[in-house]
């Protein structure tokens, strides 16, 4: 638990103390007549007394009562209803049609018309109350429900359940309710929050039995004569209601929140822009720590918290090369990428880096890497690399800083699509438009637009199909021979890294692993060539 | 009022004859309401006729009772109550208000301005704070600012409308008496300057229009936060700091888009909860719009004019979710395309 | 042993439709490993959820042919599935031990027989008995991966077919799985119907393949010969695709 969810916690129950004890104690019927008009509090009456001289102390402590047990009552129907028609409308797909088409039809309208329509035609007892607002509020959480059942049953755990002959009874039960839990518990604590604010709502709108003591009808019969506002009296005929309502809803909000998604290792977005400088003489001390290095890194480790993901390590990547940097999945690999281009929260880094001669981190004073200018950065899936809503154009334009007008960036960026065989007009199309290779296409080319030095690919092909896959490798690689680029090729294929680096590096549990184990490790689980079996290649690559 | 809180995108899954079903099916739905709920349900107007419920007599005046039972033509048969009702529906006569004694269009046109002020003026409010607060809140995510942020929006959110209204009332207008404490404009105010009258509506606005802007802000403001951190979190947004463009422009240029985008549907939809809300904060602040008119039909059992209101605003909310219908896929270039792709 | 037979499965509605698999044929010998190779949306995991029972195909039909040893079986205990994902195969909520006990426990067989079953199968898929306390989300991928392969061999089946099973897993794992299935196939007297994307891996291990692409079958033949020289120039391209 949070510390704001036992903050409301705590709260919620020295109300439910209130409702339970409170009468008990209480020396008045709420609405007996037997007060002084208007009474401060007193001996007597410890909350004062209204207008017609009722005691104001047990109206309170009954108003809990009837707030906790509508807030209650409401909860327990409302969520039954979400929690059983969403089932059955994720799991039955005849049911789903019929119970899909009245919740939309509830969720049309506000809930609080609906339930005016409802309240202002009807006496208004409590109980019609509860019925009314429990039989008009599910449809929400049902939806999501239903939705998250519609997604778990295409979990493959729950297709062998099936395969195993276990009966939908067993595979609600068993496989559905522990993931459709937390979505429950969060319904009962929002109903019977958005319950009680309703009731007070609607008996402070004077609808609602009048002769059930509430926090809402003793706001209503303060603000049906306007004169108590102009007195003093309101410190003793508003404020405790008033609380109540504000601590009792707070609370229940504060202990439904429900867990936030997304984890502490979300990327920071506070970065410098990138800033185009104008050509630095190296100091003596630079040329000397940089060499001919294309990247350089010496004792580099990176610590979250107390878990170190790469141990300190070196070397150096010649410039010009393609090196492989290889790994198994947590061995730091894409880590160590994300370290060289500088994404990494400076105060996990120690040791020094250097890419295309630029400090990356604690680079003050000195000339720093200017991201897509001095290196670039391409990562995974081309398609959820671009921004869905904006066109290709917009996206590329956005990084060209060393062009200045649109014409210009234009034409850029067209020479350098037809550079990787694609046509200008990909500049007005959106993503979606676009194949998954045409896209791979494009993000290189977006990569090569500012002529880097470096370019740092982290698995760029992975979620290719095969021979697209080999296509948009081979151009990359042409690519960067044909710029003169260093590329640092992060993958987990180890054909793929054989074939085209120059070098390999192997990081194993953020180990940079030593020559001699490096050339074991690839001799053992280097996979079977096709070649080797006696295939001719039709079809000669590039690269 | 936050009853909605948690639900996300409900209407953007359905095809467009599909929607038209549901709306269809909401208005006959609240007709049919409007018609059988009085009839049926104890405490309705036959009950009343015949002299409250037994939680005691309900003074009844001749006069009402001789409206009403015109109104309902209860003596009719039920069938034939029924097509007198439809037809009334159709030829927009709502019958005469009881109180007001005038037809029920016209009471509710008079009312309507003021209610269409506060509730525009709130959306508009509630709405750039709201994106903008949350942007800001999930750019700062995870951190203490972003918490805090959250936890005050979340509290703020769970309070009724009416109690928010009722503390600045308290605060502001009766005890540091720096706004009215009711109505829209000064009765009689004598000034023949035009800038005057302005100022005075102006000054009667402020509370109302701040509470109804607090309780949707806070609202939007929750899911505008929860949205942006979702789309923080995608690749192409990391993609985008990696391009070297600043975190301003990453989070002007592509987080608040993408997190915006699915919102716009659920901010126009939410204008039929500010209506619904009006009727809290009118009440409060004695405000002269259809809200107040709502409550005062209400407890007066203005049976005619509730049949009247209700149509409104339901026809009201049924216009908004069309129109969020038709302006979502004009947004998303990934639907407005594949509209284009099937009409070739 | 196992006939497929002109299968065809289409998705949606008249207005609509997807053809996931077109009038697809062919056979699984007995202790064979056969390998289908496609990429994604090629219709291959659809093909395998129709042979397993999991969908309806539109036409045709899967044909078993009657072997002793297979007769008394019923068709759902016939033929096992292990999945692409082990994270989403496995319910992250249960514990090791009751995963690999459900089909058993499902079968009405005693829990404490199911449990005696469950530590053997952990000891002949290499895997520490230590496992069975935990949960899913606490082994390593190719750790889950083999939960997933027990769970399914509880069953003994005839025929067990693997989709994509080592698509998530590193070249080491993936060689250890390979491995391991190849052995399991001896030890158990079953055939493998093996499904991947990844051309490399199946050379030396399948016997017979079998190339889909847009939901038919474009090649098919001994795995050796197909490798060596394919007829279609699909299979070429994707030969071509490989170092």
């Amino acid at each position: 638990m949070k510390r704001s969810q036992k903050i409301g916690f705590f709260i919620l129950v020295i109300f439910v103390f209130i409702a339970i004890f409170g009468p008990m104690i209480a020396t008045h019927t709420p609405f007996a007549i037997d007060g002084e008009s208007m009474a401060a509090p007193s001996e007597v009456n410890w909350f004062g007394t209204n207008k017609l001289g009722q005691d104001l102390f047990s109206q309170f402590v009954y108003g809990a009562r009837t707030t906790l047990l509508i807030g209650l009552a409401v909860a327990l129907i409302s969520t039954t209803l979400s929690a059983i028609l969403g089932l059955l409308a994720g799991y039955s797909s005849k049911l789903d049609t019929l119970l899909n088409s009245i919740a939309n039809m509830l969720m049309v309208l506000p809930s609080l018309l609906l339930i005016l329509i409802v309240a202002s035609f009807s006496g208004g007892g409590t109980w019609q109350l509860i019925w009314t607002l429990g039989l008009l509020t599910w449809p929400g959480y049902m939806r999501l429900i239903r939705a998250s059942v519609l997604s778990l049953k295409e979990r493959e755990f729950v297709k062998a359940a099936q395969l195993y002959q276990g009966n939908t009874f067993y595979i609600i039960r068993k496989h559905l309710l522990p993931f459709i839990w937390p979505l429950i518990k969060t319904k009962f604590i929002i109903s019977f929050q958005a319950a009680v604010a309703m009731e007070a709502s609607l008996s402070f709108l004077g609808i609602g039995d009048p002769n059930v003591p509430s926090w809402g009808k003793m706001l209503q019969d303060v603000f049906s004569q306007s004169s108590t506002l102009l007195t003093d009296s309101w410190k003793w005929t508003v404020v405790p209601p008033t609380l109540a309502i504000l601590f009792v809803t707070t609370a229940l909000a504060l202990l439904g929140e429900s867990k936030q998604d997304g984890t502490i290792t979300t990327a920071s977005l506070r970065r410098k822009k990138s800033k185009v400088l104008p050509p630095v003489v190296c100091t003596a001390g630079e040329v000397a720590s940089s060499g001919m290095s294309a990247i350089s890194v010496k004792n580099l480790s990176v610590v979250y918290g107390d878990r170190t993901i790469i141990h300190p390590l070196s070397f150096e990547v010649t410039s010009g090369n393609v090196t492989a940097l290889i790994g198994e999945s947590g061995s730091g690999k894409t880590t160590m990428a994300r370290t060289l281009y500088g994404l990494l929260p400076e105060e996990t880094v120690t040791g020094e880096a250097y890419v295309a001669g630029k400090r990356i981190y604690r680079g003050e004073g000195q000339v720093t890497l200017q991201r897509w200018l001095d290196a670039a950065y391409i990562f995974q899936d081309p398609r959820s690399s671009f921004d869905p809503l904006l066109k290709i154009g917009k996206q590329f334009y956005e990084a060209m800083l060393l062009y200045h007008t649109p014409i210009e960036k234009r034409e850029a960026a067209a020479q350098i699509l037809r550079e990787v065989q694609l046509d200008e007009a990909v500049l007005d199309c959106y993503p979606h438009e676009l194949s998954g290779g045409m896209l791979g296409r494009a993000l290189l080319a977006l990569a090569l637009v500012n002529k880097p030095s470096v370019l740092i690919a982290d698995e760029p092909t992975s979620a290719l199909d095969p021979i697209v896959k080999r296509e948009v490798l081979d151009l990359l690689i042409k690519k960067v021979r044909e710029h003169h680029m260093t590329l640092l090729l992060i993958t987990h294929d180890l054909s793929m890294a054989l074939h085209v680096a120059d070098e390999i590096l192997l990081l194993q549990d953020g180990h940079l692993v030593a020559e001699k184990d490096k050339q074991r490790y690839l001799q053992r689980y280097k996979p079977l060539s096709i070649r080797q079996l006696g295939y001719q290649a039709e079809k000669t690559w590039e690269g | 009022m936050v009853f909605h809180f948690g639900i996300t995108r409900c209407s953007l899954s359905m095809s467009k004859s599909k929607q038209i079903y549901t709306y269809v099916g909401v208005l006959v739905f609240v007709l049919l309401l409007n018609f059988w709920l009085p009839r049926l349900l104890p405490g309705g107007p036959a009950d009343f006729l015949t002299g409250g419920t037994e939680d005691g007599a309900i003074f009844v005046s001749e006069a009402q009772k001789e409206a009403m039972l015109t109104y309902y033509n209860l003596n009719d048969s039920l069938w034939v109550q029924f097509l007198t009702y439809v037809k009334g529906i159709f030829t927009l006569d709502f019958g005469l208000s009881i109180n007001y004694k005038t037809p029920v269009f016209d009471v509710i046109l008079v009312r309507l301005p003021w209610t269409l002020l506060i509730v525009g003026a709130a959306t508009v409010l509630s709405t750039i704070i709201g994106i903008l607060i949350g942007l800001f809140s999930a750019w700062r995510y995870p951190g203490k600012t972003d918490r805090s942020l959250f936890l005050t929006m979340l509290g703020l959110s769970a309070i009724p409308e009416f109690l928010i209204g009722m503390i600045l009332l308290i605060l502001l207008a009766s005890n540091l008496q720096w706004f009215p404490l009711g109505g829209a404009e000064t009765a009689f105010l004598r000034s023949d300057y035009w800038l005057d009258h302005v100022l005075d509506v102006g000054k009667h606005l402020v509370l109302p229009v701040v509470t109804l802007t607090i309780g949707n802000l806070a609202s939007i403001y929750l899911l505008m936060r929860n949205e942006s951190i979702r789309v923080r979190n995608e690749p192409f947004i990391e993609f985008a700091a990696a391009k070297g463009i600043g975190e301003r422009a990453v989070v002007r240029g592509h987080v608040a888009r993408n997190a915006a985008l699915p919102l716009v549907t659920i901010i126009v939809i939410r204008i039929g909860g500010l209506l619904a809300g009006s009727v809290l904060v009118e009440t409060v602040f004695s405000y002269p719009g259809i809200g107040k008119l709502l409550q005062e039909a209400i407890l007066a059992r203005d049976y005619p004019l509730l049949h009247g209101l209700f149509l409104l605003l339901t026809v009201f909310v049924l216009l908004l979710n069309m129109i969020a219908d038709i302006i979502y896929p004009w947004l998303d270039p990934r639907i407005r395309v594949a509209k284009r792709g099937d009409g070739q | 042993m196992l006939d497929v037979i002109s299968v065809t499965k289409q998705f949606g509605n008249k207005e609509k439709s997807v053809m996931a698999v077109h009038e697809t044929s062919f056979s699984i010998q007995k202790e064979e490993i056969f390998a289908l190779i496609g990429e994604s949306g090629s219709g291959k995991s659809t093909l395998a959820e129709i042979i397993v029972g999991l969908q309806e195909p539109t036409q045709g039909s899967i044909a078993w042919h009657r072997a002793n040893d297979v007769e008394d079986r019923s068709n759902q205990k016939k033929v096992q599935i292990v999945f692409q994902n082990p994270d989403r195969s496995l319910n992250p909520y249960w514990k090791v031990e009751d995963i690999l006990i459900e089909p058993l426990v499902l079968s009405n067989v005693p829990r404490l027989r199911a449990l005696e079953q469950a530590v053997e199968l952990l000891d002949r898929l290499k895997l520490p008995c230590s496992l069975l306390d935990r949960r899913p989300c606490e082994c390593s991928g190719g750790q889950k991966q083999r939960i997933a392969i027990a769970r399914a061999l509880s069953m003994s089946p005839a025929l067990l077919i693997a989709d994509e099973v080592t698509s998530a897993l590193d070249p080491s794992t993936e060689k250890e799985i390979l491995t391991l299935l190849q052995t399991l196939k001896q030890e158990q007297k079953m055939s493998i119907l093996y499904i991947t994307h990844h051309l490399e891996t199946i050379a030396g291990f399948s016997d017979r393949m079998a190339v889909m692409k847009n939901g038919r079958i474009v090649e098919m033949g001994e795995t050796k010969q197909v490798l060596r020289s394919p007829n279609s120039t699909y299979t070429k391209a994707l030969l071509d695709a490989c170092w």
